[in-house]
């Protein structure tokens, strides 16, 4: 079921309805059945798969607290079993044929015969997000930060909560599990400030990334017949359409649980108002790049380590980062271009700061963060290209091709007004749907340059009679402006 | 809890106003369309306005004819009538099965034809269909047909059309609009367009880089051919399946035309209905250039000679039924 769905506005009333009728004793069990009821609207058989999970996690949490924190040996034979069986269920559906093409690629390479058969088996929604999320409790129940589960269906709960089950954000269950014991009144404040978030993330999926996929769909599946600007415009558009497509879906899972009474992370900090690619990363995805600092980068050593060595994990966190995305090389160089940027950064620190201090930077802060972000933005924008293209051969092209042939598009745009029409009209888009996308855009942006300067923008400060039209007028806007055919998120193939 | 209610209901009180409020007044500004949810066309390309409104005086009729632009430019009513078979042409723009069936239903209150030919182009099986509805919802009175037709296809934009159709009927009836005329186009009587143009505005260059798709039908038109095939059945009429000619690059251009032939060959033998495919009739002899006026249309050439070729087939079929029937 997506939140963008007509399904899930009848679904969702009825299961906060209920929930807040029914006895505090039963209201674990409502969510369980409303969580495997979300996400068997998408197939009903692959639901075993995370009932398998579960079972797995639930009897390795259990066995592990079993021993004393110092007979940590004695733990770890479960912690494997949780690590491998989740791991593995990743492999099966998700890089088992990554790796027997690759390898099937090798062996024509060397002329050896191999006929491995490839698994026609469709990815799991959401498996990267319960995956983790379950790794992450056993690993914590293994270090003894938190103690096991012993309420099946409570973990059951944890596991597939529905606001954050397909999509994240990747709890914790420090966090999440004891909120799921808690007993949640009825809070009109709460209700309501959850719902206006749900309001936003939707507007955010709806009218701005709904509304750029199309165009940028036409670029990036025809990159060959564009250069220049084109290349350009469909890049930023799938950077505003990646961070609103998925920070909308964030806003509407955070936004359904406070409803509830239940607080999820923050996963998504306006990341586009960094000012280094390591703020970047402090500001996107945010439960997934705390997952590796506290499951990866800090066991292989973080920063306190010789340099080289340093350098070195931060370079493989962001490679598994690129690769936990997706089985496709893409990805990989992805993740390798944000671990060079990062190395790079750290290399260069002292240097940059030298030349900003020569140049006067310094003294003028706000051009200085301006051109910081700038930078930020278009090398985000540059490891993006990447992240979108079909093929490597097709991420290349645009990458060599997006700064050729500006001459002619700007005699174009300057010499010509058809010219300019055609130019927006190579998106495959009316000037109108073109407008809209760059309208939407920059809504977003003021929305999110008030947030970052905190500074109230809320509808509260209208009296009473006013918001309510004000709502209803967001509300007709959405639904004037949305796109609802129903598109999916581009994280549930993730 | 309570103060939460009244609360949604206030604000949904107000969505309604502005909604309404908004659509009525885009609408009488004639800008309406600027909307990207939301379309409405009165009177344009297709003519449906003028057919819509002569399907509901046609009587006594031996076939009815259903489904896209493909049919309402294929099949000429006159050269039907010339060999004895009064016929409508029921064909709407991009009219896939699900809103066929809709038209269907509604057209058998009033009239029961003889026989149906119906579509099976391709395309219109793996559509949504959203355009169909516009164009049907746009020209017609909002009657339980056109909600329907919104309701099934579950899209926003047909819902904004429906309203923005009641709220202009509200002070313009349906019966009051004129269709607006198009130079390379006549509408004839009986539901047919005949085109003027007798060069193909496609030349070769084009027609080689048609953009390739793979077909895939839509569960909604696949089951929606299914009620089509049961409400023939209930009401004691005869269904044949046709796939009306295109180019031959336009054919070229379904990279599974093997599968698609076989998926409608398979859905005509399970329900027992006859299937022409006159992309694959080798006595059908279509000239590209010259019997289209682009690469999915007939010309009036191309008309006459494909409609000589029908009228054969029909015949046969016709006098193979009379004579089953008479044993």
């Amino acid at each position: 079921m997506l939140f963008n769905s007509f399904e899930f506005l009848l679904f969702f009333p009825t299961v906060v309805g209920l929930y807040f009728l029914l006895p505090y004793r039963f209201r674990w069990l409502l969510l369980l059945v409303a969580s495997y009821t979300f996400y068997m609207f998408w197939r009903v058989d692959y639901a075993i798969i995370l009932v398998i999970s579960t079972l797995i996690d639930y009897t390795c949490g259990i066995m592990m607290d079993r021993y004393p924190e110092e007979e940590r040996e004695r733990r770890k034979p479960w912690l494997w079993l949780s690590l491998l069986s989740n791991l593995g269920i990743l492999f099966t559906f998700k890089y088992y044929n990554f790796f027997n093409g690759a390898a099937s690629d090798l062996a024509d390479l060397m002329g050896v015969s191999y006929a491995a058969p490839a698994f026609e088996l469709l990815l799991p929604m959401g498996i990267s997000f319960y995956t983790f999320q379950t790794m992450s409790y056993s690993i914590d129940v293994y270090y003894g930060r938190i103690k096991a589960e012993k309420h099946l269906g409570i973990f059951a709960l944890f596991v597939t909560f529905f606001p954050q089950l397909v999509a994240g954000p990747i709890e914790r269950a420090g966090n999440l599990l004891g909120q799921l014991r808690q007993k949640h009144d009825f809070d009109y404040d709460r209700v309501t400030s959850g719902l206006k978030l749900m309001a936003w993330g939707l507007f955010k999926k709806v009218v701005v990334a709904d509304r750029l996929a199309p165009m940028v769909n036409t670029v990036y599946n025809n990159p060959t017949e564009y250069e220049g600007i084109p290349l350009i415009t469909a890049t930023v558009f799938f950077a505003f359409q990646i961070y609103c497509d998925f920070s909308g879906y964030s806003d509407m899972a955070i936004g359904a649980a406070r409803v509830m009474g239940f607080d999820l992370m923050e996963n998504f900090r306006r990341p586009y108002f960094s000012k280094s690619i390591k703020e970047f990363w402090g500001r996107w995805h945010i439960s997934l790049s705390t997952w590796f600092r506290d499951y990866l980068y800090i066991p292989l050593g973080g920063n306190r380590v010789v340099k080289w060595r340093w350098y070195y994990n931060i370079f493989v966190v962001f490679l598994v980062s690129g690769f936990w995305h997706g089985a496709n090389w893409t990805f990989l160089v992805w993740g390798a271009l944000h671990g060079i940027y990062q190395v790079f950064g750290e290399v260069t620190k002292d240097q940059r700061n030298g030349l900003a201090k020569r140049f006067g930077l310094t003294k003028a802060s706000s051009m200085e963060s301006i051109l910081q972000m700038v930078t930020t933005f278009t090398v985000v924008c540059l490891a993006w290209v990447f992240f979108r293209a079909n093929t490597i051969g097709d991420a290349w092209y645009i990458s060599t091709h997006m700064f050729t042939g500006l001459e002619e598009s700007v005699r174009t745009i300057v010499f010509n007004i058809e010219g300019l029409r055609e130019e927006w009209l190579i998106l495959g888009r009316s000037t109108i749907f073109f407008a809209l996308g760059i309208l939407a855009i920059m809504v977003l942006l003021v929305i999110d340059w008030f947030r970052e300067k905190n500074m109230n923008i809320s509808l509260e400060v209208l009296p009473s009679s006013i918001r309510v039209f004000a709502y209803g007028a967001v509300i007709a806007f959405i639904l004037l402006f949305g796109r609802f055919d129903e598109t999916e998120f581009i994280y549930f193939q993730f | 809890m309570k103060k939460l209610f009244i609360r949604i209901l206030l604000v949904f009180s107000a969505f309604v106003i502005i909604y309404l409020g908004a659509l009525t007044l885009l609408l009488i500004l004639g800008h309406v369309n600027k909307l990207p949810n939301a379309k409405y066309k009165v009177g344009g390309y297709g003519y449906t306005l003028l057919r819509l409104d002569e399907a509901k005086k046609v009587k006594e009729l031996d076939v009815l004819i259903l489904g896209s632009s493909h049919v309402y430019r294929a099949f000429d009513t006159r050269i039907l009538e010339k060999h004895g078979f009064k016929s409508f042409n029921y064909g709407t723009s991009a009219q896939p099965p699900y809103v066929t069936y809709f038209l269907l239903r509604d057209f058998l209150k009033r009239e029961k034809p003889k026989h149906i030919v119906m579509d099976l182009y391709w395309s219109m099986l793996q559509k949504t269909g959203v355009e169909a509805g516009v164009d049907i919802i746009s020209n017609s009175e909002i009657n339980e047909t056109a909600i329907d037709i919104a309701r099934e296809s579950d899209d926003i934009m047909l819902y904004n059309t429906l309203l923005i159709s009641y709220i202009r009927q509200l002070y313009k009836p349906i019966s009051t609009d004129e269709q607006k005329d198009f130079k390379n186009d006549q509408y004839v009587q009986n539901g047919f367009v005949e085109s003027f143009i007798k060069q193909n505005a496609d030349d070769s260059l084009k027609l080689a880089s048609l953009k390739k798709i793979t077909f895939k039908p839509a569960d909604i038109q696949v089951n929606s051919v299914k009620k089509i095939v049961k409400l023939c059945k209930e009401n004691n009429i005869d269904l044949t399946f046709v796939v009306t000619p295109v180019t031959r690059e336009k054919k070229e251009t379904v990279l599974n035309y093997n599968e698609y032939s076989r998926f409608i060959n398979q859905l005509a033998q399970e329900n027992n209905i006859r299937l022409i495919d006159y992309n694959q009739r080798p006595d059908l002899e279509l000239n590209s250039q010259t019997d289209f006026y682009d690469a999915s249309h007939l010309n009036q050439s191309g008309v006459v000679k494909f409609n000589k070729v029908f009228i054969n087939d029909f015949i046969k079929l016709y006098n193979g039924k009379l004579a089953n029937s008479d044993k």
